[in-house]
């Protein structure tokens, strides 16, 4: 049911079309916006609240209550939070570049004078509050896009090469654009949706071309073991690997929703990222795979018979 | 293969993965009675940044300080000698930096910044940024603070002495220079012009290796051989500087600003002119790679006009928060127990060999990310997915390898015909498949940082699963098949003509 459904989509231009449209979206929406880089990644404003060591180890999760409770009270969320061990210890709290902090750090300076004062409840510790705003100088190198995708391509032209010799050259040209589709329809998607971008997500991306290659060849696979005489149709009908697929998208993607699901925000980020890439290469290896397939195969087919003078193949050509 | 002997094998085999795997994930505890702590070796990772946190540190330009530093040195100070304290330094609008007020220093001219000062910093920042970028880490950090101070983030995957010493070299933003004793090289003397320098002299610093060695590789233009040969002579040996008295050394020694990175000794001066020194085993040569850099960049740069003072380096927890490797370890163990159950209930005691499979896998794995390339492989969240990909398409070739003997049943063979004709008829579309992989993994050693990591984490996953498949499972298999009792059982077909009978 699913093989049928699956080569029932053949339409390659139609598919074509529509993630020719996720890209071409998601590079206008990049130009206007501008990468959507994490927190952990781009510009940020941060409170430090610097404690001596003997406090710290004591007594640092009143500090930290303490925090909380000023930065509740003000309404202030911040991203995400890092405690610093070195001679001196910090806790840090990470704010989107637009938080304005002035306000917290007063208010924090003069709860913790209060307590720190001459016979005051932490008499003795050393507390300091100071806000500071860093920009990034590098979010994620270019030069490291730049190898990452020259690695997709190479992974590309390595596949075509080897499923050509192996296979069919035709079968090669499937294997090396499911792979290419994979991690640019991933990319696109990721940008298009706005998600946190982090070097996890360039390893998402690079993973979902894998996850292509791996799909493509499950079906170049099944298409090539069958020796009936049946018509190229037909045999995508029945070679379509969804049972393959399937299989690897629901544990892989079931792992996924379950870290999603208990994981840290950030993890969550990446959990969706990874989910992203993982749907986008079953999508491929799904429906693509076998529409980019078919219209090889029937081209390969009728050069073949042109070669051999085979009279239908030249009333055929006089059709077209 | 006999029954009895098919019986012991698959004991040992288990009580041996047994073992393995409890080496692998058994969690930590405290050994009684002795101060040890058994750790298994999925917690003996280099982890990156992102599940592990890692080191920072701030640096400030020479006469500027953090508010902090201000009001920590204000507070001991009093009367004539606080107000004195309070003119040196001053504050500039957007900035909660101090800066000094010192007209040497050349920082504050009225009530602004000198443009002399912002572009030495603008252009010092960024350099040091590129410094980092070449070291290669998967995660790191540089970052401006509050206008013209700088924090720099290390991920924990660096052992934390390297993580120091390219936290404090690879801001040093000195003039490369070589001097013998106290005499400083002066490259005019070599080379003709009035605009002679330091790189007229030294053509090419790299990492070199000879056997398990690595070393700092120094080549010399001709000028810079013609200075070599003339102080070759004077330099003392290195069998000098192991007897004892280092008073009277005479060393040709490479400074960036004030750190000595390498001491010159006669017998370091090979016969073509190359320079070797600084060797060190070569687990450690990415201690030479920051001294590479840093000369690399003192050579194309000249130097910079200002220098910054290191704060104390300090650790972070991990990026996504303290617990984030326990819970993903418990969605990991989640996934372990369902690829182990549903195997067993899909294709009945094959799926046992799954199961066999499926530990033979992660004891490997896990191991080789753990072991073999210490220091390289660090774990990031891309190398959790690749593991839980590789560990799920093994069990899927199972299961494909499965279909294929039962289609060879259906059609009427014999148990073991079946599983012949089913491994026959899958076996080159694994090797394909794994083939395939295998280049994609290649390809990916071509990406920088985390992409190069995660393509040797790869190919070391895609090994095992080519193994697990193609030899370990189909080995185990014919084991136990052959203990096997009722072999229609042990795979759950039904012939019903045998029902019939």
């Amino acid at each position: 049911m699913m093989n049928k459904l699956c080569a029932k989509c053949k339409n390659v231009t139609f598919l074509s079309v529509i993630i020719a449209i996720v890209v071409a979206l998601s590079i206008v929406i990049t130009a206007i916006f501008g990468v959507n880089y994490a927190k952990t990644a781009s510009n940020q404003n941060t409170l430090t609240v610097s404690v001596n060591r003997y406090f710290y180890d004591n007594r640092l999760a009143d500090v930290q209550a303490e925090c909380e409770k000023e930065l509740n009270k003000l309404s202030i969320a911040y991203t995400y939070h890092g405690e610093m061990n070195g001679d001196e210890c910090e806790l840090v709290y990470v704010f989107s570049e637009t938080t304005e902090l002035a306000a917290a750090k007063a208010s924090l300076q003069a709860t913790f004078a209060e307590k720190t004062k001459d016979g005051g409840a932490w008499d003795g510790a050393f507390i300091n509050v100071s806000t500071a705003k860093e920009q990034a100088l590098v979010n994620i190198p270019a030069a490291q896009f730049v190898k990452a995708a020259v690695a997709v391509a190479v992974f590309a032209v390595l596949a075509f090469i080897y499923v050509a010799l192996r296979y069919r050259l035709y079968m090669g040209v499937t294997a090396s654009v499911a792979i290419l589709t994979g991690a640019i329809f991933t990319a696109a998607v990721i940008l298009l949706a706005r998600i946190p971008f982090t070097s996890a997500c360039l390893y998402a991306i690079v993973i979902s071309a894998v996850l292509s290659a791996i799909f493509a060849i499950f079906t170049l696979n099944k298409i090539r073991a069958d020796n009936s005489e049946t018509s190229a149709e037909e045999k995508l009908e029945n070679g379509v690997a969804t049972r393959e697929i399937a299989a690897i998208t629901a544990f892989v993607g079931g792992a996924l929703v379950l870290v999603g699901a208990i994981a840290t925000w950030s993890v969550r980020w990446f959990a969706i990222t990874a989910l992203i890439g993982l749907l986008s290469a079953s999508l491929i290896g799904l429906l693509f795979v076998p529409a980019v397939y078919l219209p090889l195969r029937k081209r390969e087919d009728k050069a073949a018979a042109n070669k051999s003078g085979y009279v239908g193949a030249e009333s055929q050509k006089t059709q077209d | 293969m006999g029954k009895k002997k098919s019986v012991v094998l698959m004991v040992l085999l288990t009580v041996v993965i047994i073992v393995l795997t409890a080496l692998t994930v058994f969690p930590a505890f405290p050994v009684p009675g002795t101060v040890q702590k058994w750790n298994p070796v999925v917690l003996q990772y280099d982890l990156g940044a992102d599940l592990g946190g890692g080191y920072y540190a701030y640096y400030y330009p020479e006469g500027v300080i953090s508010e902090k530093e201000y009001s920590d040195n204000l507070s001991v100070l009093e009367g004539e000698e606080k107000t004195d304290y309070e003119e040196s330094y001053a504050q500039i609008a957007g900035s909660t930096l101090y800066f000094s007020t010192d007209e040497k220093a050349g920082i504050i001219d009225g009530d602004a910044l000198t443009q002399e000062f912002k572009d030495n910093f603008a252009a010092a920042s960024k350099e040091i940024s590129a410094r980092f970028e070449k070291k290669g880490y998967s995660d790191y950090r540089v970052a401006v603070v509050e206008g013209y101070a700088l924090r720099v983030e290390l991920p924990a995957s660096e052992a934390s002495d390297k993580a120091s010493a390219a936290l404090s070299l690879l801001v040093n933003t000195g003039e490369l220079t070589l001097s013998k004793g106290s005499e400083t090289i002066s490259p005019a003397d070599y080379v003709d012009g009035e605009n002679a320098s330091i790189s007229d002299l030294i053509a090419n610093v790299s990492v070199g290796s000879y056997y398990k060695t690595a070393y700092l590789k120094i080549e010399w233009t001709s000028a810079g051989k013609a200075m070599i040969d003339e102080v070759k002579g004077t330099l003392s040996a290195t069998s000098d500087a192991n007897s004892g008295d280092t008073s009277s050394l005479t060393t040709l020694d490479v400074l960036v600003g004030e750190e000595k990175l390498a001491q010159i000794f006669s017998d370091n001066v090979m016969d073509s002119g190359e320079v070797r020194v600084n060797p060190v085993d070569g687990h450690n040569s990415d201690y030479l790679k920051t001294f590479e850099i840093l000369i690399d960049s003192a050579l194309a740069t000249g130097g910079f006009e200002i220098t910054f003072e290191a704060d104390a380096v300090r650790s972070f927890e991990p990026v996504y928060g303290k617990n984030v490797l326990t819970l993903l370890y418990i969605a990991l163990g989640v996934v372990l127990v369902a690829v182990l159950v549903l195997p067993v209930l899909k294709m009945g005691r094959y799926g046992i060999v799954s199961g066999y499979g499926t530990l033979s896998y992660l004891i490997v794995t896990a191991m080789c990310f753990a072991f073999i390339t210490s220091g390289t492989l660090e774990i990031t969240l891309g190398s959790v997915l690749v593991f839980l990909a590789g560990l799920v398409l093994v069990n899927v070739v199972q299961y494909h390898i499965y279909n294929a003997v039962k289609t060879e049943f259906d059609l009427g063979k014999t148990v073991e015909s079946s599983v012949k004709g089913g491994y026959k008829k899958t076996l080159w579309g694994v090797i394909d498949l794994y083939a395939v992989l295998t280049l994609g993994a290649l390809a990916l050693l071509i990406g920088g940082a985390g992409v190069h990591t995660l393509g040797l984490q790869m190919l070391i996953c895609v090994v095992t699963g080519a193994f697990v498949n193609l030899l370990w499972a189909r080995a185990i298999n014919f084991t136990y098949l052959s203990a096997s009792k009722n072999k229609y059982k042990y795979f759950r077909f039904v012939r019903e003509d045998d029902d019939d009978e």
